[in-house]
């Protein structure tokens, strides 16, 4: 797989043409048989010559001409944003998200927008209002999710790099199972400007790449401060300095919880780890694993008001001519997929009368547990690490019926979402049945250049 | 039993009468499994605080405001066009 900085150094030179490059890339793109996309752009040719423009007079940066996709929920002004529900079929941004106006700025060339779970809700791409996307490992099996079309197109390399977002592990997850590195970035270091809301103290935008330097470089490129985010903060700049020393939750792998065979993958880079230098300790995080039952409480429940505002009236369109309160009913009922009314109705309950105590403000002061555990062992230990997943890409079809084993897809991912912390995915061998897996690294808030040391290193020792 | 009735309607989401039963029957698993939270001992818990960033509350023009009209399902002359609130 090319990586960004090749691309550069050959665009720079003369050696490759924007033009052809991205003309390339789009080719495959368009014949792309795993349903990575949405959409291709019709503009590409007006962005190609920005970027040409760019080159020409000297401004040109890493990601100029380099083709990238986004998410099909993140706002690029005159083109469509669905987030893959039919409730925002029509939907057509009216202003750039502040990742796109920093790619724009960085003359990346944005090609499409990628296939998704509807409004980023489920771990396949099975929730899509357009179909799964396949697994380009294994065309019978998923890709992960929710940004489940943006990592597949990496893998297949339809685009040299796309962004997705992260709520629960719907970067990492899918950079997983797709053989690709991801990022979820400290939560507010990219901003949510113009990400369509699913649910707000935990949706992060995020990168896709080959390399776990491509990451960072797109990383950096987007996380800017963003004025009209109120929960947008500058990342840091710092040089880290590695301790040497991580830490694995204790008990993760109890329960059956985890195949054996990424048991297996997962130590045996261990082993490497240690070679290299590192100390390894098992610690006691003893709410890491409650972060999902808390997770499926503050989701359902921000998901539930956040999406009121999808109503027939001021999006979507409307269904009925009965009275005002049939009409959302009727609306709502009808372009919203299984799962997004499944998460409302849940969102509901937890916030009812008689259960809010029970449920959401519990689950909010386990939320501080957790914090406090993952930002306490990050003073000791450079990162908290995990397989990213407990299994390898799962069957299309196997999950669709058994909620509850859908989430649990999510068991290791969703602690740094809780947290609001950083955690970068690194590819990491495959299975016997050539099936990818992912080694998960959870760092302190603004702790990605760690990350991004610690990636490399995982990266270089495979 | 979940009511799932009663939540359709708190939420303003038709979920049909043939379909209740299933959807209850997924909700109570999933509450099944959240439920793990109502055991755990949470006093040593501390406020969760998420950063806030403020800025001045200036005035500016908004060029996009048609766009954004634009996105309601009716809209006419920069107003989205409402249903009928009062009988």
């Amino acid at each position: 797989m090319v990586t960004i900085l090749e691309l550069h150094k050959k665009i720079v030179s003369g050696e490759v043409k924007i033009t052809e490059l991205v003309g390339e890339y789009v080719a495959r793109a368009k014949a792309d048989t795993l349903n990575c996309f949405r959409e291709i752009f019709s503009d590409i040719d007006e962005q190609v010559q920005k970027a040409e423009a760019m080159l020409a007079n000297g401004t040109a940066t890493l990601l100029t001409g380099i083709p990238v996709a986004i998410k099909d929920n993140i706002m690029f002004a005159g083109h469509i944003a669905g987030a893959c529900s039919h409730m925002l079929e029509h939907y057509t941004a009216a202003y750039d998200s502040t990742v796109v106006r920093e790619l724009k700025k960085a003359g990346a060339v944005i090609i499409g927008r990628t296939n998704m779970d509807e409004g980023a809700m489920g771990s396949s791409t099975e929730n899509s209002a357009y179909g799964v996307t396949k697994n380009p490992h294994d065309e019978t099996r998923v890709p992960g999710g929710s940004s489940g079309g943006s990592a597949a197109a990496v893998a297949a390399n339809l685009v040299v790099a796309a962004f997705g977002s992260d709520t629960g592990g719907s970067i990492r997850q899918p950079a997983a199972f797709c053989g690709v590195a991801g990022l979820l970035p400290t939560y507010g270091t990219v901003s949510r400007h113009g990400l369509i809301a699913m649910a707000s103290s935990l949706d992060v935008i995020g990168p896709f790449a080959g390399t776990v330097e491509d990451v960072e470089f797109l990383y950096k490129a987007v996380a800017v401060p963003e004025p009209l985010d109120s929960t947008s903060v500058a990342r840091t700049e710092t040089t880290p300095v590695l301790k040497k020393r991580l830490a694995i939750p204790k008990g993760i792998f109890e329960n059956g919880g985890c195949d054996k065979e990424v048991q297996e993958n997962f130590e045996t880079t261990i082993e490497k780890l240690k070679k290299e230098g590192f100390v390894i300790d098992e610690i006691e995080l003893p709410h890491f694993v409650d972060a999902l039952a808390v997770y499926y409480i503050i989701q359902p429940a921000e998901v539930s008001s956040n999406l009121s505002r999808l109503d027939g009236v001021r999006y979507g369109d409307r269904m009925s001519d009965a009275s005002v309160s049939e009409m959302y009913k009727q609306t709502r009922g009808q372009l919203f997929g299984k799962e997004v009314r499944r998460r409302i109705l849940l969102g509901t309950y937890v916030l009812s009368h008689g259960y809010y105590d029970a449920y959401y403000n519990k689950a909010v002061a386990l939320r501080a547990l957790i914090r406090t555990e993952l930002e306490g062992a990050c003073t000791t230990y450079d990162a908290i690490i995990t397989p990213t997943t407990p299994t390898p890409a799962f069957k299309i079809g196997e999950k669709a019926h058994d909620p509850v084993a859908m989430y649990l897809s999510d068991l290791f991912t969703v602690p740094a979402n809780i947290a609001q912390v950083p955690a970068l995915s690194v590819p990491n061998g495959k299975t016997n049945a050539g099936l990818p897996l992912g080694f998960q690294c959870i760092g302190p808030r603004f702790g990605e250049h760690t990350l991004f040391e610690l990636g490399k290193i995982i990266e270089s020792i495979r | 039993m979940i009511d799932v009735q009663k939540l359709a309607d708190l939420a303003r989401l038709e979920v049909p009468k043939d379909e209740q039963e299933a959807v209850a029957k997924d909700l109570e698993t999933i509450i099944g499994f959240v439920d793990q939270v109502q055991s755990r001992d949470v006093s040593a818990a501390a406020g969760y605080n998420s950063v806030n960033v403020f800025r001045e509350d200036e005035v500016a023009p908004l060029e996009s405001v048609y766009d954004l009209v634009a996105a309601a399902p009716l809209h006419q002359d920069g107003f989205v066009k409402v249903p009928k609130v009062i009988e």
